[in-house]
Formats: C-alpha cells, sequence, structure tokens
C-alpha cells in the first residue's frame, strides 16, 4: 500500500485514494466546498489546495490520487498553501450576501466554518457591499429553496442530480461571476430525492424547504436513527428540540445509503409527530374502554396471561416493531402453554423485502423490519388472515397485538388488509391485549390497550433488506405515559422470573436477541459504534463484520 | 525568406483544390502515407516543430505520450477556436490556404492514426464554413478524406464543428466538453487528453497553424524546416500584426527574427508623428513589452521567455503614445472577467473583481491602494486555477500595472474623490458599517446614485 | 477550620495609628449628622417620592425591551435568534416566518420576552446585528401577579407609549444614531388600533 506523508505523518492507503481522503483518515483537516465522498470529484473550489512535493502548482487534494513516497504539506504546515486557501476564500465572499442573520445553512456552513478559522478567514472584507454582484433570491423550487447569491458554485447539486439521481434538472448559466445555478424556468425539483440537495450544499444557496426558519441549527440535538419508511434502513439523524422532531437529515453509511436519503423517508417524521396518540392505558369496563394507570391496565391483562385456555393464543407482531419489541413478543409467547400462533405478517407468504422501487434507495417493502421479523422467527404461522378466519370461528382464546400504522401512508397496498384481519381477530378472540401507538378504530373491541413509542421514541435495533442490524437511538421522550413497547412487553411478564434480568434494549438485544441463531453473537454495542453490521442470514460457516466508522 | 505557411497565400485560386494541387498540395500528405505512422512522429519530432497555438510544446513529443489502444481509438481536435484577442493568423490561414490546414490534419491523423479528425473553428468565423466545407468536398471527392485515403485502406473523417464563442473553448479540455456537447468547463488534469480525453479516447489537440507545418515537413524534411529560425524554436511564425501601426495584417517571418525589423518593415513603422509605447507579443494573455523591450527581443519562444513575457499565439497589437494604458487594461481585463467560464473559484471571482477595480480607478471611486490591491489580487488567481484562462487574466493586468504604473499612479491622484461608504456619512463605527450586506441597501445605493451596483 | 489554627492579627496599633477611638468616632458621626442637616425637608433631600416623583436615569439604562421599526412600521427583528442564543436567561422565544417583502425575506412571526425571568444583562441588544432590539428606560414592572403581563410579545414590546416618558435606553454604539431603525414611538403606525388606550 503507498505510504503518503501528509504534514509529516505517514498514512498508509489503498492505492488510487485521494489525498483528501487519506487526510480524513488521518484527521488532517483540509478544507472544501466541492469535495464529497458520495460524488465524483471536480476540483473547482479550489479550496482544498495543496503542495505536493515535486509539482510545480499547488495542487487540488481532491482530484489527486496518492502516490508512494508522496510528500504533501497543507495550510496547516505551509505558507503559501494557506495563502491560497484564504485568498479562495476571500474571493468566495466577495460577492457573497453574507445574510447569515436570514439564512437557515448558518451555524452548519462551511463558509462560516471555514471564515472562522485562523488558518482560512479571519480577514476584513475589501469589498463594501454595494459593489457586490446581485443574483436571485429565494427561488422556490419544490423541496428547496434556491438562492443563488449564496451559490459557491461548488456544483455538488448538479453533480448529484447528474450522476446520482439523473434527475439532471439543476445547470449553470452565464460567466464569470454571473454564474448563477438555475432550475429550468424555476419550475420545482421532480425528483424524489432533491431534499439531499439543501443536505449537500455546503452553504446556504440550497436549503431545505421544510426546515425553513423553522429553527437556528445550534439549538438542535441529534439522535442518530434509522429511517423506518422502507427496508433500506437509510441511517438518518433525527434533529429534535423540545417542541418535538425539527428535521430528519441522512447519516453517511456508505454499505447502506452513502450520503442519502429520500423524501418521503425524509418527510416520513411529520407522519409520526401527527399521529393521533393513545397516551394513557385503556381497560374494558363493559361498552366502553377506560383509561387506567400501567399497574391496572397491566394487573388486567397478565390475568389473561394464566386464563384457563380451550383454543389458541395468537402472539401478532408488526414489522415495523424493533427487534427488541419482537424478542419480548417471542418470550411472551415461549413462556405461555401451547398452541400459540406467532405471526407478523398478512398473509403466509413472507414479505420482499429485497424487491427494489428504484436503482438508488427506496424498497418496496414499507417497513424497517420486515427482515428482522423473519430472523426471530416470527412467522411461525399461517398469516394474520388465517388466524383471524380462526378467530371467527371461536377458536383463539387470547390475542396479544403489537402494530403501528406505516409512517409512510403511500404505497401501501397491504396496510387494508392487514387492518381488516387486526379487527376481525380483536373482535372474535376472546381477550385480546393491543399494544399500539396510534388512536385507531380496529381496535375498540379490544380488552386492554397499551400505549407504546413510536418511532424515533425509543431505542432498539433494526434489520434491513440485507440484514445489516442497525441502531436506532432515542431521538424525543414519548408523550403521557408512552413506554417502549419492549419495556411494556417486560411489565407485561413481570411474573416469569426469566424476564426481570432486562432492563434495557441493550440487555434485550444482548441477552435474548443475540441468542437467536440468526444473530448469533452481535453486540450492542457493535452496532452503536459502528454504524452498521452486516450478517449474512443464512448458510454461512462463518461471518465477517463491517462496519463504518466515519462521520 | 522561406515561407512555410503563407507561400501560396497570395493566389486567388489557392481556396479550390485545382490550384493547390497545382502549387503541390497535398504532395505532402502522398508522402507521409508511405511512411509508417511512427516514421512521420520522428520526422516531425526531428523537424523540431512546436505548438503554434500558445504554449509552444514540441509537437512530436506530444504525439509521442499516445497510447494506441484499438479499444479506444485515438481523436485528433484541431484547435481553431482563434478566440485570443490580437489574433487572427488561423483565419487568416483557413480562409487562403484550406487544403494546406486540411492536409496538415490529414498528415497528423495518419501519424496518430486517428480516424476521427474533428476541427473546431471558432463560433464567429461563421463566414469560413462555405470556404472549408467547399474544400472538404473536393477533398473528399479526389480521395483524400474517406474510407479509403489516395487508397492506402487508411479510413480518416474530418468533422467541422463550430463553437458559440466562448474564450475557454479554445482551452483543449474546454473544447472537448464544447465537442461533447456541454458547457465548455475545462477538465482537471489528470488525467490528460492523451490518455483520456475527447468522449474518454485518447486525444490529440493541436492548433491550425501547428498543422498546416506539417505538409511543408513532409515535402522538404525534417532537417529543411530545422534549418529554419533558430535552434530552439525552428520554422517560421505567422505573426498578427494589429494596433497602432502603418500596416497591420499577418506576417511570416521566421523565428529569431527582431521584433523591431518587424514592426519598421512588415509593419511600417508606427503611424506618422507617433511614437511607439508598448507591444503584446503574443495575444492579450501575456506580459506587454515597454519599446525598450520592444528594441532588444526577437520572435522566437527562448527570447520571449527571457524578457519576461512569451510568444504565445503572435498576435502582437502595437501601442503609441497616444494610448492610455489603463483604457487599454480596462479592455483587457473586461474580456478575461466576461470569459471567464466561471468553474474554479479564483479566476471566477478574481477577474471580475480586478475588472471591477480597473473600472474604477478610471471612473471615480478608487482607493488609495487599489494598484497593490489589483497585484494581490493576481497572486491569488495565478497558479490556483484549473485552466490557465487565470493566468492570463493576470498577466496583463499585473504587467499594465507594473511597468506603467506612474499612469496608474496619476489616475489615482486626479480621480473623483472615493464616495464615503455610508457608515462614515452617518458616523458610524465599524460594527454597523458592515452590517449593509442584505440586498436593500445596495439596491437603494443604486437607486440613488442611479447606477449599477456593478458595471461591465 | 480550626479557631486555634486561624492566625490572630492584632490590629491595636493599626487601630491607633488610624486615629481611632473618640475622635475618630466623632468624625464618623459628623457627617452622619452633616447629611440629616442637610436632608431636612425641603432641602437636598434623597429620598424622592416615588411614584409621584421619579430619579432620572441614565440613557444607558437597561429596562424593558423595545423591538425597533422599519420606516414603514414593519418590524425590523428578521429573526435571526442571536438574541435568542446569547440570553442566559433563555428567556427569549422567537418564532421566525416568511416575510411578505421579498427582499427582506425572514421576519418573526412571534417575539416574546418573559420579563419574569429576564435579568436585563443586555446581551440580546449587544448580540443584535440590528439594532432591531434595544432597551429603555422603563424599569416599574411590578405586576400583581406572577404571571401577569410579563410575558411581553411582538405587541407589547413594539407599542411602547412609554419610551417617550421614560426615554430610550441601552444600545450598543451609543455614540452614534440609529441607522434604518426606528424607535416605535417615531414611527407612525397605522396597524396598531389600540394606540391611545394604553397611553
Amino acid at each position: 500500500m503507498p505510504v503518503v506523508t501528509i504534514d509529516g505523518l505517514p498514512i498508509s492507503v489503498e492505492p488510487d485514494t485521494l489525498i483528501i481522503q487519506a487526510a480524513d483518515r488521518a484527521g488532517i483537516e483540509i478544507p472544501r466546498f466541492c469535495y464529497h465522498p458520495d460524488l465524483r470529484p471536480e476540483g473547482n473550489c479550489r479550496m482544498c489546495l495543496v503542495r505536493v512535493k515535486g509539482f510545480a502548482r499547488l495542487t487540488p487534494a481532491c482530484t489527486t490520487p496518492v502516490a508512494d513516497d508522496m510528500v504533501v504539506t497543507t495550510a496547516h504546515a505551509d505558507d503559501e498553501v494557506r495563502r491560497a486557501s484564504r485568498g479562495v476564500l476571500e474571493f468566495l465572499l466577495i460577492n457573497h450576501p453574507l445574510d447569515c442573520p436570514i439564512c437557515d445553512q448558518a451555524g452548519e456552513c462551511s463558509l462560516q466554518d471555514f471564515y472562522m478559522h485562523p488558518d482560512y478567514g479571519l480577514h476584513h472584507s475589501d469589498v463594501e457591499s454595494r459593489e457586490k454582484v446581485r443574483k436571485r433570491k429565494a427561488i422556490d423550487l419544490g423541496s428547496v429553496y434556491l438562492d443563488s447569491e449564496r451559490c459557491v458554485m461548488c456544483s455538488r447539486c448538479v453533480r448529484f442530480s447528474n450522476e446520482v439521481t439523473g434527475a439532471g434538472e439543476l445547470q449553470f448559466v452565464h460567466r464569470g461571476n454571473h454564474v448563477e445555478l438555475v432550475a429550468f424556468q424555476d419550475r420545482a425539483l421532480r425528483d424524489p430525492y432533491a431534499g439531499n440537495l439543501a443536505d449537500l450544499c455546503p452553504v446556504g444557496a440550497l436549503t431545505s424547504r421544510d426546515f425553513r426558519f423553522k429553527r437556528r441549527v445550534w439549538f438542535l440535538h441529534h439522535a442518530p436513527s434509522v429511517c423506518a419508511g422502507c427496508s433500506t434502513g437509510c441511517n438518518v439523524r433525527i434533529d429534535y428540540t423540545e417542541r418535538g422532531i425539527e428535521r430528519v437529515v441522512p447519516r453517511r453509511n456508505p454499505f447502506v445509503n452513502r450520503s442519502w436519503m429520500c423524501d418521503e423517508g425524509r418527510f416520513s417524521y411529520q407522519t409520526v409527530s401527527q399521529l393521533p396518540r393513545v397516551t394513557t392505558p385503556l381497560t374494558r369496563e363493559g361498552e366502553d374502554l377506560h383509561p387506567v394507570s400501567w399497574e391496572q391496565a397491566l394487573a388486567c391483562a397478565r390475568g389473561a396471561f394464566s386464563l384457563p385456555r380451550r383454543g389458541e393464543a395468537a402472539v401478532i407482531g408488526s414489522p415495523m416493531a424493533t427487534n427488541e419489541a419482537l424478542w419480548g413478543l417471542q418470550e411472551y409467547a415461549r413462556n405461555m402453554k401451547d398452541p400459540v400462533a406467532l405471526e407478523f405478517r398478512s398473509t403466509s407468504a413472507d414479505p420482499d423485502v429485497e424487491a427494489r422501487l428504484d436503482e438508488l434507495l427506496l424498497h418496496a417493502d414499507r417497513a424497517p423490519n420486515s427482515r428482522g421479523a423473519m430472523m426471530l422467527g416470527m412467522g411461525a404461522s399461517d398469516g394474520l388472515e388465517n388466524i383471524a378466519v380462526r378467530a371467527e370461528q371461536g377458536m383463539i382464546d387470547l390475542a396479544l397485538i403489537l402494530h403501528y400504522p406505516p409512517v409512510v401512508p403511500a404505497g401501501q397496498p397491504d396496510l387494508d388488509r392487514r387492518v381488516t384481519a387486526l379487527a376481525r381477530l380483536v373482535r372474535h378472540a376472546r381477550f385480546s391485549i393491543v399494544l399500539t401507538n396510534a388512536d385507531e378504530d380496529w381496535w375498540h373491541a379490544a380488552d386492554v390497550i397499551l400505549p407504546v413509542a413510536s418511532w424515533s421514541e425509543e431505542e432498539g435495533t433494526y434489520t434491513n433488506f440485507n440484514s445489516t442490524t442497525q441502531h436506532v437511538a432515542c431521538g424525543q421522550d414519548p408523550p403521557g405515559e408512552v413506554r417502549p413497547a419492549w419495556r411494556a412487553l417486560l411489565d407485561l411478564l413481570a411474573s416469569v422470573p426469566a424476564a426481570r434480568r432486562y432492563g434495557s434494549a441493550q440487555e434485550i438485544f444482548d441477552r435474548g436477541v443475540a441468542a437467536m441463531p440468526a444473530f448469533d453473537g452481535l453486540r450492542f454495542d457493535t452496532l452503536v459504534s459502528r454504524h452498521a453490521t452486516v450478517y449474512p442470514p443464512e448458510g454461512r460457516t462463518s461471518y465477517g463484520q463491517e462496519g463504518f466508522a466515519g462521520r | 525568406m522561406t515561407k512555410v505557411l503563407s507561400q501560396n497565400a497570395e493566389f486567388a485560386d489557392q481556396t479550390t483544390l485545382a490550384g493547390a494541387e497545382s502549387r503541390g498540395a497535398y504532395d505532402g500528405l502522398r508522402h507521409a502515407l508511405e511512411q509508417s505512422p511512427r516514421d512521420v512522429i520522428q520526422e516531425v519530432a526531428e523537424s523540431g516543430l512546436r505548438g503554434r497555438g500558445g504554449a509552444g510544446f514540441p509537437t512530436g513529443r506530444k504525439w509521442g505520450f499516445l497510447q494506441f489502444d484499438p479499444a479506444r481509438p485515438p481523436v485528433l481536435l484541431c484547435n481553431g477556436d482563434e478566440s485570443e484577442p490580437g489574433t487572427f493568423k488561423d483565419h487568416w490561414l483557413l480562409a487562403r490556404d484550406p487544403h494546406l490546414v486540411i492536409e496538415g490534419i490529414l498528415i497528423a491523423a495518419h501519424a496518430i492514426r486517428a480516424q476521427d479528425v474533428f476541427l473546431y473553428i471558432r463560433g464567429e468565423y461563421e463566414s469560413l464554413l462555405p470556404l472549408l466545407m467547399g474544400a472538404l468536398e473536393e477533398a473528399r471527392a479526389a480521395g483524400f478524406i474517406g474510407p479509403d485515403v489516395l487508397g492506402t485502406g487508411r479510413c480518416m473523417a474530418i468533422t467541422v464543428a463550430t463553437g458559440a464563442g466562448a474564450y475557454i473553448c479554445g482551452e483543449e479540455t474546454g473544447l472537448m466538453e464544447s465537442l461533447e456537447g456541454k458547457r465548455a468547463y475545462p477538465r482537471v488534469r489528470p488525467p490528460f487528453p492523451a490518455v483520456r480525453g475527447f468522449a474518454g479516447r485518447p486525444t490529440v489537440v493541436n492548433n491550425v497553424e501547428t498543422l498546416a507545418n506539417l505538409p511543408w515537413i513532409m515535402r522538404r524534411g525534417a532537417a529543411a524546416f530545422h534549418a529554419l529560425g533558430t535552434e530552439d524554436s525552428p520554422g517560421t511564425k505567422l505573426v498578427s500584426l494589429s494596433g497602432c501601426i502603418s500596416r497591420p495584417g499577418v506576417y511570416e517571418v521566421p523565428m529569431g527574427y527582431p521584433l523591431s525589423a518587424l514592426l519598421e518593415n512588415e509593419g511600417g513603422g508606427p503611424l506618422p508623428g507617433r511614437h511607439l509605447k508598448a507591444v503584446i507579443p503574443g495575444g492579450t494573455s501575456v506580459p506587454i513589452l515597454t519599446a525598450e523591450e520592444v528594441a532588444t527581443v526577437t520572435i522566437d519562444f527562448e527570447s520571449m521567455r527571457a524578457v519576461g513575457t512569451l510568444l504565445g499565439s503572435g498576435g502582437m497589437i502595437v501601442f503609441d503614445d497616444t494610448v492610455s494604458m489603463p483604457h487599454a487594461l480596462r479592455s483587457i481585463s473586461h474580456f478575461y472577467a466576461t470569459e471567464s467560464c466561471g468553474e474554479c473559484t479564483p479566476c471566477r471571482e478574481g477577474t471580475g473583481w480586478m475588472a471591477a477595480i480597473v473600472d474604477r480607478l478610471l471612473d471615480g471611486g478608487a482607493r488609495k491602494d487599489d494598484l497593490d490591491r489589483l497585484l494581490r489580487i493576481g497572486g491569488n488567481i495565478e497558479g490556483r486555477t484549473i485552466c490557465g484562462l487565470g493566468d492570463a487574466a493576470v498577466q496583463p493586468v499585473r504587467s499594465f500595472v507594473l511597468k506603467f504604473r506612474s499612469e496608474f499612479e496619476a489616475l489615482l491622484r486626479d480621480t473623483i474623490p472615493r464616495l464615503e461608504p455610508d457608515w462614515q456619512a452617518h458616523g458610524h463605527g465599524p460594527r454597523t458599517a458592515r452590517r449593509g450586506a442584505v440586498g436593500e441597501e445596495a439596491r437603494r445605493s443604486e437607486a440613488v446614485t442611479g447606477r449599477p451596483t456593478y458595471r461591465w | 477550620m480550626d479557631r486555634k489554627d486561624s492566625p490572630v492579627v492584632d490590629v491595636t496599633e493599626r487601630a491607633q495609628a488610624l486615629g481611632a477611638g473618640v475622635t475618630g468616632m466623632a468624625a464618623g458621626f459628623a457627617v452622619t449628622l452633616r447629611n440629616l442637616v442637610r436632608s431636612l425637608p425641603g432641602r437636598n433631600t434623597v429620598t424622592i417620592q416615588y411614584p409621584e416623583q421619579r430619579k432620572p436615569y441614565s440613557r444607558r439604562f437597561r429596562g424593558v425591551h423595545v423591538l425597533t421599526l422599519r420606516e414603514d412600521g414593519r418590524l425590523k427583528c428578521t429573526a435571526c435568534y442571536l438574541c435568542a442564543t446569547a440570553c442566559p436567561a433563555e428567556c427569549i422565544t422567537i418564532e421566525a416566518g416568511e416575510d411578505p417583502d421579498s427582499a427582506v425575506e425572514k421576519v418573526a412571526t412571534q417575539y416574546e420576552i418573559d420579563l419574569s425571568r429576564c435579568i436585563f444583562c443586555g446581551f440580546c441588544v449587544d448580540a443584535c446585528p440590528e439594532e432591531a432590539i434595544t432597551m429603555s428606560r422603563e424599569y416599574d414592572l411590578a405586576t400583581e401577579g406572577r404571571r401577569s403581563r410579563l410575558q411581553y410579545d411582538i405587541d407589547a414590546l413594539t407599542h411602547r407609549p412609554e419610551i417617550v416618558a421614560y426615554g430610550a435606553g441601552y444600545r450598543p454604539h451609543m455614540q452614534y444614531p440609529l441607522v434604518e431603525s426606528y424607535l416605535p414611538t417615531e414611527v407612525a403606525r397605522s396597524s396598531s388600533p389600540d394606540d391611545s388606550s394604553d397611553s
């Protein structure tokens, strides 16, 4: 492997690594605007110029591959490189409107960050505002707003549009310092991935319409999570405040979603936050459901657990649930007298988690954890609809149902059938316990309702279409008396001594889920520290771990 | 004096194939086709021919870089996007002796084994198209171009493409992008065109004048060519003489010819009653020469380099004592500001900024440190851009300011005093001075002064 | 610390050197007496009869905040949140919205200062890049209940006839006049129907 020396630090990297990537790996900061790890490098911003020993001119670190024994100096160690970086930053700022007070990018803007760095910025402006080149501002392009004045022409957006999604909706026009980014006739972008443009833009030229003027970014708290919109499992970061989720942005994971996510997933948090919630446990008193305390509700539900049974018990999971919650359901089923129907599917066919909707990210299976449910062996019966039929025949004594409405309502042909089957099951089972996060009609015939946390409100793990198990952090507190589903299930099992060992999602995963053959040996810590852990689901003799510990 | 390029240009029927052939056209091609491509490259390398587009890179060496890969056949691009201000030799050549250029192109295509050849001519040279297409048609009918050139089995096709009128299309990678139908943004090198150029194929880009030398070299041999001119710059050079001179025009002179002799003999000296002040020797992209420097310099790559300038494209612009250098610089720096493609930062922002400063030197509103500012901005552009346009824009600014500083300083003294910034008029501290970045203030000042905030 | 550990300092000599004693005490009481006589009613009384009488405060006094306006009476604030960021008491709540004027783009649709939490440090005024918030010399904020009227919203912060009486207070760069910012009293606001009711 070539060894390149950057600022005196020898770094061993694979051939064809770019200097900027080698520096990133070694933790040496090289300022950049146009370079993006998931786009073809273009070398147009000239901010990343470095000196390579033997080269006549300074060379952009983002387009120059390393060679063995290459000696590179950056702005931290070389006066001329520093002058070059300062010069480029000054050029970028001479026609910048400096309207940071009204710019949503402020706080996460590369121009601001580099300006505040003593090596590149902190110079006094040499131009007056009236000398600046004026361009168009606040152009509504659908999911993003375009502000040409703030643009640094790094072409990340153009390259994303051309190379990643192929939409090709953005282009530069004019020449010299009148160059402007445009969408044809200012038409709204039709790219279903256009939301990424706002994340991609290093400055405030493209900002999110959804997040526009909502909050200054320095007030946001962050939680690493995974999108629940489909079986892709795009890594996301939930940005929330005390008001709730303010936005969801993709986290880079080269093995799953690179740096992107689809707009449906991006805005699925709105579905979650607008969901009509059930926030207190309810129990049946005659015809009506009445709010009660958790203790009362659990006591009522536990009574059913030891009820003498003639027929079957149905334990119904959801592919929207975390592995931990599903494991809790299994634990419940394991501690119950046979026969038990353990199921999460609508029919007896396994969901096709690998069917794609497009070539980039989207999968047809609109649940984040179908693969996890399959790996946990949740589909052990003959499908929810058949169970519902048996319930109508009076063969189901007890139904324990965990159900979440999908976070992406569109494209769910299965949903109505599923809810109908659940309604039939609840109506005809002798006793039914429903764990859900939403106030919906179908469960009004149930006997006990336990309110559980929605996506983003509980910690856990999801396993995506290619058996990558990923950690989801808790992004906000659940409302009211809502508990995480795994916690509610363990509370139900309080009489079972084994269940008392588990106090957190981590303990359930390490001692419970990881004990399942398909997850054998996975550690929760590993999932948290490495952003993804891939396991071949079956037919493996040994397993490897692939992780990504980058930013 | 031996003429390599312009020997037949004065004949009216030279544009027809019959006329050209009567004076030996395509003999060089026949010569070349008898040799193997490798030998042609060797011959051209021995002749010492250097590129006439501006950089002066040895043509034989350039062709030698090419690795022949049948999966990605090489492409020859003939660069006729003559956009350098003060340069009009390629137009002259194409208009008077198109068969010479076509023959040169075919020799080069044979040498690098290229089947696809593109002749890229400047958008503004549209009027040349009928003539050029007629000449190509004649050459095709005579079997010089086509699937089987002169019965040798070699296939060569020449496509004529026109630019839409951008200076940057003359930059070799910008030209490729333009040919591919994209915006002419120069490409970052490496990969160099010889490895990955037009449409991902190995590509050679040669200037029209460079290729027009080839028939002569093929006919007379490398040694004869090498005997012309100087040791390091063999051959002759087409010079486009313009500006304040009695007989402007295109002249062919041997390399090493004194510049002062060119101005006096061919150019006929300055206009009556005027005196030579300065000469830009190679298009506006190269540093200007003062009258004293002109007296010492000869027309070849080394001599020009010795006085700190470049022969460039040979577009010589003559200034006499009636010319105001700041006004001349205004026109030049505006050219580069409008022609900067806008791809990379230093050139995009820097050229416009320099033009704006030259503007305010002339229009009033200059600051007393503006000359130093111009030099500082130039230093921040030079050597930090993707292509040579940034450097090209800096050279005239720097050389004008350094060599004619007194004229600029006089301007600074006589200039209309600078409008005080708003905050001083209001008696405000610097903190509030920086407030006004938001559009409205600028728009308001525009409304008050009746001037756009930025002018070309 | 234990008492016997602490060093004992004998100050007797120093007290004698300073003239402490009966003479010193008498000199001290002379000051008291002099001021007693001076502040007898009708002379230069230090005590004032608040609220009938009010003390004039410095131009730099940090009293209740004022949101300044543009020339046409619209709010100057563009909701950049710098004041809320600087506020150590976290008493400023802002919501931003789209301004109908596209040249302005952003405007505060809600701006509330919880004066019951405010410590009147003036950091918000220092932080403002556009002098959209300044302070007045208004200081008497007493109310009858903890929750009543101490949460000042945009209307309360811009509609301030009291400024005339109290005067404008602290803002940075006080030596210069306001630029393109106008105190609410300087701008005729057509949009405030209850302009006269409070004054």
